[in-house]
């Protein structure tokens, strides 16, 4: 058997003798071990599984069920398993909905909706920025007056063109992203999704951006099934209605999967749950999508028509909300009417909308701590000036929630001076700082005069908020890390340098041969340092993984990064308290971080029992070094170094 | 090869001391010695590994030692578990 075939040999059989995928609530792998998380680890059969080829041990611990593999080798058996068994996506989805449940259901709403989002950023990103390179190109009097840049030199304009197909394909077909990113994360089978998608932008129905002008004359086209009457018409760049789509067919193909005997679920399943939630997409969901839409935008009119600068403030200050749950999107028929009757409001208030959030994201990225957001923020909050929202609204602003509100109130004021000015779009563009283009050369400063309001208050403002503890969580965040040990993370120890290995308690230094135990002080178990802890509290001196932890909870082991196998032993004889006294904050083969608590104990009690509380930090492998010895004697606080070792 | 197998008296089980004293007495020899408990086979030289298998009271142990002084180790870790554990 070659390599590959051991693998997936072994994968196989594991994945039968912990029963099946359906006994599996979520798999992981650590460098050797294969982590599960069964729903009855008594359908596993234990002595099935040590006979498994590849497999050299087996236990199970804290609702863990763990096989060990082997380093190099439990990275493959996993990828094999969890393709063989199809569990990775669902897994995770569970795992999410499971946390999920902890919040109110707005947040849900949010979370789900950016879950959905945030793997798209890169597609619409793309698509956006080429729409607006497009919109440069082609725009009347950008650069020369009365002209755009392809009437002058025509030999752009198929350049033009060409980057345009480019740049519309991803928002036309968007139910098709959506479809597959939303199925997948509702747990359903996320080709599937692709497949709704794909049907609901299908060539054969009436396009979406035609829709406005088929009901005005009155030439929409129809199915008509068993006395239903059904509107054939697409839905291109929508939102709403493929993810309520989405959400149908996860549950249909969850509950046949249910029903359906196994011998013919693969054949049956993908049939019905594609023909049930596409009969249920066009005849119900789409209607009341688009009734939704439809009451939207008769509101969004009747504000701006009847309150003036008020409604222009409130229509900018809700558009942001909109645009979130993605009816935004059924504004654009709207706006091309209004366009063909001489002029819209929309395109302005929509501009300034985005730009508000590109403001307040690119405000986010220099007040938020986190390095990965701080990059989001800045590629995402350009993208946002030039019209595309959505890889800043959910993967930055969202997040954060303050900039997002910082943006609504951006959004209002720009609204509000449009609106006031009366900047109308003549010709439907993207909503952003190119927008101007769209607009007549008399409104043109009026409208960037209004996206310049809204950049700069859309920062303002969540610069102000970012500096307000009941906005700005990771403000709270930084004092309880402050004041309690618990929350200490990497951010606020730095990783020692190689080779030292900090205290883990705070107390007095000494070294390992004043320890009160023959054992420790001939350096039996390793050679290191031991603390007299003052505080009751053992923290994770490094990065690391918890290889060892008693049910006594006396003594924890840690495996580090670096490989330094770190014996922590609090008191002398403890062992003999059985646990009594001491409690345990992280569990075997939990991945801990610098200054995370790991245990805590009451030294006064243990000490009233007849123990002593000398707590040695030994080097389990001290014989891997060619050198241990301790960096301090006396008082010691945790963090500090405590002992450095020399590589062999 | 040479083994043999230890149901464990000691009410405390191989916690940290006994671990440490196993470790020192198997380093004594040049056969590669295993310890084998609860489906799981660990370098009975390796501290961490003996301490993270959370031998306890009544659990039986298998050790097995390969090598030049298979038998005199064999019998020297035999000892050892007898008298302390």
């Amino acid at each position: 058997m070659t390599k590959e075939e051991r693998y997936q040999a072994s994968a196989e059989e594991l994945l039968r003798l912990v029963g099946g995928k359906e006994n599996i609530i979520s798999a992981a792998h650590c460098a050797t071990r294969l982590r599960l998380v069964l729903k009855d680890e008594s359908k596993a059969d234990v002595d099935g599984i040590l006979k498994v080829d590849l497999v050299k041990g087996q236990f199970a611990n804290g609702g863990q069920f763990q096989i060990i593999i082997g380093s190099g080798t439990v990275n493959e058996v996993y990828k094999r398993f969890i393709e063989t068994g199809g569990i990775a996506e669902a897994t995770k989805s569970e795992v999410k909905q499971a946390a999920a449940q902890k919040m109110n259901p707005l947040q849900r709403l949010v979370k789900t909706l950016s879950d959905v989002f945030v793997p798209l950023i890169p597609a619409l990103v793309a698509s956006g920025l080429m729409m607006g390179l497009n919109n440069v190109l082609t725009a009347n009097g950008l650069f020369i007056p009365g002209q755009s840049l392809v009437e002058a030199y025509p030999a752009l304009s198929d350049i033009a063109a060409m980057i345009n197909t480019f740049a519309s394909a991803a928002y036309a077909f968007l139910p098709i992203l959506i479809g597959f990113s939303a199925t997948k994360m509702f747990g359903g089978n996320p080709y599937l999704g692709a497949v709704i998608g794909m049907i609901m932008v299908s060539g054969d129905l009436l396009n979406a951006y035609a829709y406005g002008t088929a009901v005005t004359e009155g030439t929409i086209p129809v199915w008509n099934i068993l006395g239903l009457t059904i509107e054939k018409v697409g839905y291109q760049g929508t939102v709403l209605p493929v993810l309520a789509a989405s959400y149908i067919l996860s549950f249909v193909e969850k509950k046949l999967h249910k029903y359906i005997p196994e011998i013919l679920d693969n054949l049956l399943t993908p049939l019905l749950t594609v023909m049930i939630t596409g009969f249920v997409t066009f005849t119900l969901v789409g209607g009341i999508m688009r009734t939704a839409g439809d009451m939207l935008t008769n509101s969004f009119v009747w504000m701006h028509d009847t309150l003036g600068i008020v409604g222009g403030m409130v229509l900018g200050f809700l558009y942001s909300p909109l645009t979130m749950t993605g009816m935004h999107h059924s504004l654009l028929p709207v706006d091309i009417q209004m366009v063909a009757a001489g002029g819209s409001f929309l395109l302005a208030i929509a501009s300034c909308n985005n730009v508000a959030q590109g403001g307040a994201t690119l405000c986010a990225m220099l007040r938020t701590k986190d390095k990965k957001l701080k990059s989001v923020a800045a590629t995402s909050g350009v993208s946002a000036m030039l019209g595309i929202t959505e890889p800043a609204m959910f993967g930055v602003n969202l997040k954060l929630k303050y900039p997002f509100y910082g943006a609504m109130i951006g959004a209002a004021l720009g609204g509000g001076y449009v609106t006031l000015t009366n900047v109308l779009n003549t010709a439907p563009g993207t909503a952003g700082i190119v927008g101007f283009v769209c607009v007549p050369a008399s409104s043109m400063l009026n409208f960037l005069i209004g996206t310049a309001i809204s950049i700069a208050a859309g920062f303002i403002f969540t610069y102000i908020m970012s500096n307000m503890k009941k906005f700005n969580k990771e403000l709270e965040k930084k004092e309880t890390a402050a004041e309690e040990t618990e929350d200490m993370s990497a951010d606020i120890f730095p990783e020692a340098e190689k080779g030292v290995i900090c205290s883990p308690l705070t107390g007095k230094a000494i070294p390992m041969s004043e320890v009160p135990d023959d054992t420790f002080a001939a350096e039996v178990l390793g050679k290191g340092m031991a603390v007299i802890p003052s505080e009751g509290k053992v923290v994770a001196p490094c990065h690391g993984e918890v290889s060892t932890l008693f049910d006594t909870k006396h003594a924890i082991g840690i495996t580090t990064k670096d490989g330094v196998e770190l014996l922590i032993h609090v008191g002398v004889n403890t062992v003999e308290l059985n646990g009594k006294y001491y409690e345990a904050h992280v569990a075997q083969g939990d991945q801990v971080k610098p200054g995370q608590l790991l245990l805590t104990f009451d030294i006064q009690k243990i000490q009233e029992a007849g123990y002593p509380v000398a707590t040695p930090v030994i080097i389990a492998n001290t014989d891997d070094y060619k050198n241990v010895e301790g960096l301090k004697n006396g008082e010691i606080h945790c963090m500090e170094p405590l002992i450095k070792l020399e590589e062999s | 090869m040479r083994t043999f197998e230890y149901a464990i008296i000691d009410e405390l089980g191989i916690h940290a001391r006994p671990a440490g004293m196993l470790v020192k007495e198997v380093k004594k020899f040049d056969s590669k010695i295993t310890l084998s408990a609860k489906g799981k086979t660990m370098d009975a030289g390796k501290l961490m590994m003996i301490m993270g298998m959370g031998i306890k009271q009544g659990d039986v142990v298998t050790v097995s030692a390969e090598g030049e002084d298979e038998d005199t180790a064999i019998a020297a870790i035999e000892k050892f578990f007898k008298e302390n554990l």
